[in-house]
């Protein structure tokens, strides 16, 4: 008859001593415990899609480039201008054609005016016109007139009369009655010639010879005529002339 | 519904054992309880999958040993016990002087008192014990060789003691 192991012995012993020793916390806790890990689970994945679709919309706003450039509308689009290409050639990008390449330039014109017998005395007719190396807007037109004026004695110039064209490339002349100024008091009168997009001055202020800007190629427009009559007794330039001393 | 009778009666009939082993492993009731209901946590949350096993109970008690031999999880529950006052056990353990095994399991190295234990207590085989601790079967055998011989000697001094005590 074999001798019972001690160490077996031991632990059956143990084992039954144990029986009763323990609490366990019991099925409902561990249904609990599942639950709330599984809540936590789920809203984990779902801050980390939310995440992710955050990163996916903030990445690209935050590393995005200018807008593409938008072709302005021009005043009055017409079927035969043509439409900005989406994909612009190298050749659009030289010339500046293509919309998203360069950026529309609002159109100017250049007119270069002329006027046809306009330094005779008496009313008489002038032929204002545009040569050929004007350059023009589509769809609009050119402002021309002429203006007369009188000297006053406060040496201002005022408005006596004034007629105003509009030219385009396809009627680039015409024919105005100029009419100079009665000059009863003999100060002097003046005939100016104006192009471009500039309103008529009721009044020339003392001292200057004529407000409007004279015409350039750069600007294009202003004064390109400019006839006087008489002694223009208008006054001196406030610059040219002394001012009168209090003392004196 | 059946899922859920099924783990309680699964629950029921394993957590006992269970704790056991590893009461005698860590030596706390509390640190024994929670590897156990812990491993029963996991395997509720994959029921499904566990309940087809051949045995359900092996796939729990390998999840408890692992936590209960886990370093990291050792660690954490160094921290925790630091941190928090005082870890209050809701039942008092046995004290080690009631159980001789107890006392001379704690002298012997973590792997030869798992051995040990899973031998005795769950009358595993070399093969299975082996499988539990991923050790070759020979190194198991060594473990249970050494962990035997140093039990017996201290037993053979405790036990007689206690004999004495009960006959009194």
């Amino acid at each position: 008859m074999s001798e019972r192991d001690p160490v077996r012995a031991a632990f059956d012993g143990a084992r039954d001593r144990l029986q009763g020793a323990f609490a366990p916390a019991g099925v409902e806790a561990v249904l609990g415990t599942v639950r709330r890990r599984r809540i936590r689970r789920r809203a984990g994945g779902f801050a980390a899609i939310a995440a992710l679709a955050v990163l996916a919309v903030a990445v690209p706003w935050a590393n995005r480039t200018a807008p593409p450039a938008v072709p302005r509308p021009s005043a009055s689009p017409s079927a035969e201008q043509p439409q900005p290409s989406p994909s612009p050639s190298p050749s659009d990008a030289e010339t500046g054609i293509g919309g998203a390449v360069a950026p529309v330039q609002p159109c100017r014109a250049r007119p270069e005016a002329y006027a046809e017998g306009a330094d005779v005395p008496g009313d008489h007719d002038v032929t204002l016109g545009l040569t050929a190396s004007s350059t023009f807007c589509p769809g609009k037109k050119v402002k021309i007139f002429w203006a007369s004026y009188v000297c006053q004695a406060d040496g201002t110039q005022q408005l006596a009369d004034h007629e105003v064209f509009h030219l385009d490339a396809g009627d680039r002349s015409v024919v105005a009655a100029v009419r100079w100024p009665a000059d009863p008091e003999g100060r002097g009168t003046r005939i100016i010639y104006v192009v471009g997009d500039l309103g008529v001055l009721d009044e020339i202020p003392a001292g200057k010879r004529q407000q409007y800007p004279y015409w350039t190629r750069a600007r294009g427009s202003g004064a390109f005529g400019n006839h006087t009559a008489g002694d223009m007794q208008c006054g001196p330039p406030p610059s040219a002339s002394p001012s009168p001393s209090p003392s004196a | 519904m059946a899922g859920h009778r099924d783990f309680a009666e699964f629950y029921a009939a394993a957590f006992h054992p269970l704790a056991t082993q590893l009461y005698l492993h860590t030596g706390s009731t509390a640190e024994a309880q929670d590897v156990v209901q812990e491993a029963m946590c996991r395997a509720y949350d994959r029921w499904s999958v566990v309940a087809e096993h051949d045995d359900p109970v092996a796939w729990v008690r390998r999840v408890a040993w692992n936590l209960a031999t886990s370093r990291w999880r050792r660690m954490r529950r160094g921290i925790e016990l630091l941190t928090r006052d005082r870890l209050v056990e809701s039942t008092p353990g046995p004290g080690p002087d009631r159980i001789a095994v107890a006392v001379a399991l704690t002298t012997l190295p973590a792997r030869q008192r798992q051995a040990v234990i899973l031998h005795y207590l769950e009358d595993l085989s070399i093969a299975e014990i082996a499988v539990v601790t991923g050790a070759a079967e020979g190194t198991v055998k060594s473990w249970l060789h050494r962990a035997r011989n140093a039990l017996a000697a201290q037993l053979s001094e405790a036990i007689p003691a206690a004999e004495e005590v009960d006959r009194v």
